[in-house]
């Protein structure tokens, strides 16, 4: 497990599609303890996706039990090759991301989520989550597509400056 | 209809700037119609419309707004709108945000809006940020825009693929989707 730097844009692999990741694969798991070493070394941190540390993979985690909001959970998700299968109840909330430790946006998402996804060991889950982990992981996986908080704002509005950046989560 | 009165002021940024504004409208029986305020970087700047109650004139309500901007440091002024733009009728014409962020430089707001105007998009709305970033200031703006029609939305969005190229920038131009409840 390493805690690496976390990519702030400009850096390109920010803006990539990461490439599928075969079942099986070793470099999912080892990428999949250096997510969760870098969160836990960012307090207030609830999600990380690969491309953010580095890696070129589809790999990410995410962990709304640490958020100060009380939400429904299932605690630590290592989620490798995640895919949302189903998505509704649609709400604006707002985010911020550790790539842009400057900048918060209301942004669009589904507050129910079926995914299918790779556990740690590669075993295969699928999960119904919803509110505040639904978000984020969607959040998350929109970064393994090169896809950012600001591409989905909808109106002039909808981006603030963050007053205090040391909380980005 | 009542006579409109287009109103920007901008000074040092306070609080009671609002308050002591819009007590002028209220004790006038002028009604706030559209507004815009915000701060910018240390200046509070605002924009707003307010029509005229029966028997007023656009100088009674300057006479009563002087003090008030005198008092707060604010340099303001004022026009009145001629009826021709206050009636409604504007031709129909298609909503789109257009969101640009990357590495701050020089021409981005001009090139963007330039290539708006050349397919007669109007910008109806324009937000920039600049905040810290690892390779220099990261620029951010969004704008809302009316695009005249499909045509012109189509060749907006091509002249857009080649600007984001130019301009080392992120471009993403979305239609308006507002949702139905």
């Amino acid at each position: 497990m390493a805690v690496l730097p976390v990519l702030t844009y400009p850096h390109p692999l920010l803006k990539e599609k990461m490439p599928p990741l075969s079942p099986g694969d070793p470099q999912g798991p080892a990428v999949l303890r250096d997510l969760v070493g870098t969160m836990d070394s960012h307090p207030g941190c609830v999600g990380l996706a690969a491309p953010q540390i580095g890696h070129r993979i589809r790999a990410i985690a995410v962990d709304v039990s640490r958020s100060s909001r009380p939400c429904e959970n299932h605690g630590l998700l290592r989620l490798l090759t995640p895919q949302i299968l189903e998505a509704s109840q649609w709400k604006v909330g707002r985010e911020g991301c550790l790539s842009f430790p400057d900048l918060l946006a209301n942004v669009k998402r589904a507050q129910k989520i079926r995914l299918e996804a790779f556990n740690e060991g590669w075993e295969k889950l699928e999960l119904v989550c919803t509110g505040f982990e639904a978000v984020a992981i969607q959040h998350e996986i929109d970064h393994l597509d090169g896809i950012l908080f600001l591409d989905r704002i909808r109106s002039s509005k909808d981006l603030f400056e963050r007053r205090n950046p040391q909380a980005a989560v | 209809m009542n006579r409109q009165i287009a109103l920007s002021a901008v000074g040092r940024d306070q609080p009671g700037i609002v308050a002591a504004l819009s007590k002028v409208f209220f004790e006038n029986q002028c009604n706030l119609e559209d507004s815009s305020m915000t701060r910018l970087g240390g200046d509070f700047a605002i924009l707003l419309l307010v029509s005229l109650p029966g028997g007023k004139t656009p100088d009674d309500l300057k006479k009563a707004v002087e003090p008030v901007a005198q008092k707060w440091g604010l340099t303001f002024s004022m026009r009145e709108l001629p009826e021709e733009e206050t009636a409604p009728g504007a031709p129909p014409s298609l909503p789109f945000t257009l969101v640009v962020y990357g590495v701050d430089h020089p021409g981005i707001v001009y090139r963007v809006a330039q290539t708006a105007s050349e397919d007669k998009v109007n910008i109806t709305d324009l937000r920039t940020h600049v905040t810290p970033g690892a390779q220099g200031p990261l620029y951010s703006l969004v704008m809302e825009m009316e695009v005249p029609g499909t045509a012109a939305a189509e060749s907006f969005g091509r002249k857009l693929e080649a600007l984001k190229k130019e301009l080392k920038v992120e471009i993403t131009l979305k239609p308006v989707d507002a949702d139905e409840l």
